[in-house]
């Protein structure tokens, strides 16, 4: 086995432990999707999610979720950008949820 | 080998643990935070050969890490490796300017990470020796006292201008010589040698004031300059102050030094991704500020018409 393969094998050991950690960061983010909508702007809630996004950008690539990484890089720049409406954060973070579902859905 | 990885995800230090196993390192400390690492390094009692930082972090983020390994003394030069998901031209910028050699973007590749920390251990390694070997050579030829550090420091200037690159940034790439360095070398102490390079880099941040820049010394008495933003700066008044100021500068303080002539080449100009090979870029900016004779250098090119000389 080649590198890759060696360490594609010793990935998969750590692949059950990683989606119990999305389902953690899918509840937390669900909850300040919720708060955006109804109009909150909580800025522990914000960091706290800018730092859950920032997280999964991050790492869902290296599981093989490279669309969920996707979804998280473009939320990730979305919150770190000024002058960007509202909606379309929201929006971003509905697209990174719905995905999350799937992710831990199928796996 | 002794790694250190810095990083607040214990995911990613999972990972990391798992790839540079596969590439063949054990002896790595895994750190959750800044804290934690800096206090590792003090209590040590054999140092580290490389480290993996994290960008950001909570309470005092990999930046600013790298900036404080840098201030201990026996990692002065040990290949800093920053290993994040921000991928912003500030972020890239932050880290070079706080020390790192080598910046790679998370999700990585296993097979890219460990060639990267091999690439930037070798590199080392072989700075290490031949500045080993420096020490012990008396009456050897002066600029070997810091052409050591050279290579090591070209690397790291391609790999900032390859993750500047990746940014989608324009940059300007100009390079500076110390046109008479051999003359220099011949009268310099090896000491003084040094100073006058620091110097050189001091003098150079300080008509740099306010701009983004990166500017690393390449050897035999020449720097090449990363500049982002306008090149409009990069002009023959920019070389006449830089030699008048280096001039007057502390190593040359008693006026026996003979007066150093800096000679300034091409720049080269690139507004987009891969617009030119990052070492065609250094090497023409290099050569052409090293030229002798009556070339006089500082023709402003774009990145088509260095493809096209």
């Amino acid at each position: 086995m080649d590198v890759q393969q060696v360490y594609a094998e010793r990935i998969k050991a750590l692949r059950g432990k990683y989606l119990e950690t999305l389902a953690e960061r899918r509840g937390r983010l669900s909850a300040v999707l919720e708060n955006l909508k109804a109009g909150g702007t909580d800025t522990e809630m914000l960091t706290q999610a800018r730092f859950d996004i920032h997280k999964i950008a991050g790492t869902a690539g290296s599981f093989s979720f490279d669309h969920l990484g996707d979804l998280a890089r473009r939320a990730n720049e979305l919150i770190d950008s000024s002058g960007v409406a509202p909606g379309e954060t929201i929006q971003a973070i509905e697209h990174l949820l719905a995905e999350l579902d799937r992710v831990i859905a199928d796996h | 080998m002794k790694l250190m990885a810095v990083d607040d995800d214990p995911t990613i230090l999972e990972l990391l643990e798992v790839a540079l196993n596969v590439s063949g390192f054990s002896n790595i400390t895994m750190c959750e935070g800044a804290y934690e690492a800096l206090q590792v390094l003090r209590e040590a009692e054999q140092t580290y050969d490389a480290f993996l930082l994290d960008v950001q972090m909570p309470r005092m983020d990999g930046i600013e890490l790298c900036n404080a390994i840098r201030a201990l003394p026996p990692y002065r030069r040990t290949p800093i490796i920053m290993v994040t998901a921000m991928s912003d031209k500030k972020y890239v910028n932050n880290a070079f300017a706080a020390g790192a050699n080598d910046y790679i973007n998370k999700p990585f590749d296993v097979l890219e990470l460990g060639v990267r920390l091999k690439n930037n251990l070798q590199l080392h390694t072989a700075c290490q020796r031949l500045h080993e070997m420096e020490r012990k050579i008396s009456g050897g030829d002066t600029t070997d006292a810091v052409a050591a550090t050279a290579d090591f420091d070209r690397a790291t200037t391609e790999n900032y201008l390859r993750q500047l690159s990746r940014c989608g940034a324009p940059y300007a790439v100009a390079g500076f010589a110390i046109a008479n360095v051999d003359e220099l070398a011949a009268q310099l102490s090896p000491k003084q040698f040094e100073c006058m390079l620091e110097e050189f880099s001091r003098v150079f941040a300080n008509q740099m004031e306010g701009e983004t820049y990166l500017c690393s010394y390449v050897g035999h008495g020449t720097f090449v300059c990363i500049f982002q933003g306008s090149h409009n700066r990069l002009d023959h008044f920019l070389r006449a102050s830089i030699e008048n100021s280096f001039n007057n500068f502390g190593w040359r303080a008693d006026r026996s030094a003979p007066f150093a002539a800096i000679r300034m080449g091409d720049v080269i100009r690139c507004r987009k991704f891969r617009e030119v090979p990052v070492d065609l870029a250094l090497n023409h900016a290099i050569r052409t500020a090293q030229a002798t004779g009556d070339a006089t250098g500082l023709t402003v090119l774009s990145a088509e018409e260095l493809l096209a000389s």
